[in-house]
């Protein structure tokens, strides 16, 4: 288990950028709105921290393990953003809106059910069982995650709902973590584990990338306070007086017509 | 083709629908965001609103609340239906009530402590939406005079309500009101 230069920078950097992002969501007092988020990186600066222990002691069975049991936390846990961030978008006035009850489920059904059949087509060149099931399921949640993000995405336009700055900040990074892992794991289920070694490696140095990318962009965006409310111009501001005015009229007259 | 080739086919045609969809409503956000009120006003459609608040008001109170009185809804289907005028002239509310969301949203961002009048409103313009298009399958499937008189009084009832929401917001924040146009 040699790890490359470029392998240890790969690790000290993400490091380093969830720990500054950690610091940013607790000193700016975005862990308040964003608790699941700031646990999630919390875990990704414990992992890190954990995953390196392990490899100095050079226990490959408990570093695999380690590693998928937290990649698995680490998933279950993007899953509860997509709560977190969908709570904040559909449920302006602190109750779910209609739009969201009436979602078709059987559509919702039958989107999972053509995602997890796609992962029954492959066979992938793996050296165990173990490393199938892996990768597929990687695909799967990948492929789920970004199908739940632009499904969102969707349903706001739709519903013409709004973003709240920082909401949206982080939903597009992880939108666009998701594809970029839904496109890396795609490449990782066609070819396999066993003995693509090097382009498992490559791939994760991308993902880790596109990761270090979307930390950089929510370090920036969640320093930054949301941009103020934009003021009318005075010209807008004149006609309003006039049409307020007759609107009331008419809409007086209307009531008095109701109750005759 | 082997297993893997069409493993990789579909999923790339996966990920492509998921980009297409994602960048389709991602740039309509956007857009919607960039659209200043008076573009807004000129969007809407001209509209005989006297007709629609005569259907919508025949099964309600001005205040918005369902009127129980001998005199509630007398209007026949047919006369609801020409009076809104018809498949197209319920497109127009469907239409303008769009607008007026996007309307809502607009003065939402620019006056936050407005938002629950412009939730309302996005609600009841909501609400019309889904009539409209209960209405279009109706009219699809044939059975479109069945529906009419509950489906067509309710869409003048949800637009009613939602100009009154409006109207209430636009006061609220002292911003022209799209009743002018």
């Amino acid at each position: 288990m040699n790890l490359s230069e470029l392998d240890l920078l790969f690790w000290a950097m993400s490091f380093v950028a969830n720990l500054v992002l950690l610091f940013v969501l607790l000193i700016r007092s975005r862990s308040r709105n964003f608790p699941l988020f700031t646990a999630l990186i919390t875990l990704n600066v414990a992992r890190t921290i954990v995953l390196f222990v392990i490899r100095r002691h050079n226990a490959q069975s408990a570093y695999f393990y380690t590693f998928w049991t937290l990649a698995v936390v680490d998933m279950g846990m993007q899953f509860g953003i997509v709560y977190e961030v969908s709570s904040k978008v559909f449920r302006p006035m602190g109750k779910w809106v209609p739009d969201v009850k009436k979602i078709s489920w059987k559509r919702v059904i039958v989107i999972v059910a053509i995602t997890s059949l796609l992962t029954l087509i492959p066979r992938p060149p793996n050296d165990s069982r173990m490393q199938e099931i892996i990768v597929k399921s990687s695909f799967l949640s990948a492929a789920l995650m970004s199908e739940l993000f632009v499904g969102m995405l969707a349903l706001s336009a739709v519903a013409g709902l709004t973003w709240t700055s920082h909401v949206a900040r982080i939903a597009k990074g992880l939108t666009a973590y998701s594809i970029a892992t839904l496109i890396l794991e795609t490449a990782n289920t066609y070819l396999g584990l066993g003995g693509s070694g090097p382009v498992y490696d490559d791939l994760s140095r991308i993902r880790i990338g596109i990761y270090l990318c979307c930390v950089t962009y929510w370090i920036v965006a969640l320093w930054r306070n949301a941009p103020p409310s934009r003021n009318m111009p005075d010209h807008i501001r004149k006609q309003a007086t006039t049409i307020s005015q007759a609107v009331k009229l008419r809409v007086d007259g209307l009531r008095r017509a109701g109750e005759s | 083709m082997t297993r893997n080739l069409s493993f990789l086919l579909l999923a790339g045609a996966l990920i492509l629908i998921i980009l297409s969809v994602g960048i389709f409503y991602a740039v309509r956000l956007w857009a919607s965001a960039q659209t200043e009120w008076n573009a807004l006003l000129k969007k809407l459609i001209v509209i005989d609103r006297d007709r629609v608040d005569r259907v919508a008001l025949d099964a309600i109170w001005p205040s918005g609340q369902r009127r129980t009185d001998d005199l509630a809804r007398e209007l026949e289907p047919n006369e609801i239906w020409q009076l809104l005028g018809e498949l197209d002239g319920v497109k127009r509310l469907e239409s303008n009530s769009r607008v007026l969301v996007e309307m809502a949203t607009y003065l939402q961002r620019s006056y936050p402590e407005a938002a629950s009048v412009a939730e309302e409103l996005r609600l009841h313009a909501r609400e019309l939406e889904w009539q409209v298009g209960r209405l279009g399958m109706a009219a699809e499937q044939g059975s479109l005079e069945f529906h009419i008189a509950t489906y067509a009084q309710n869409v003048a009832i949800a637009y009613y309500l939602m100009e009154q929401r409006l109207q209430l917001l636009c006061q609220q924040t002292n911003v022209p009101n799209f009743r002018s146009v």
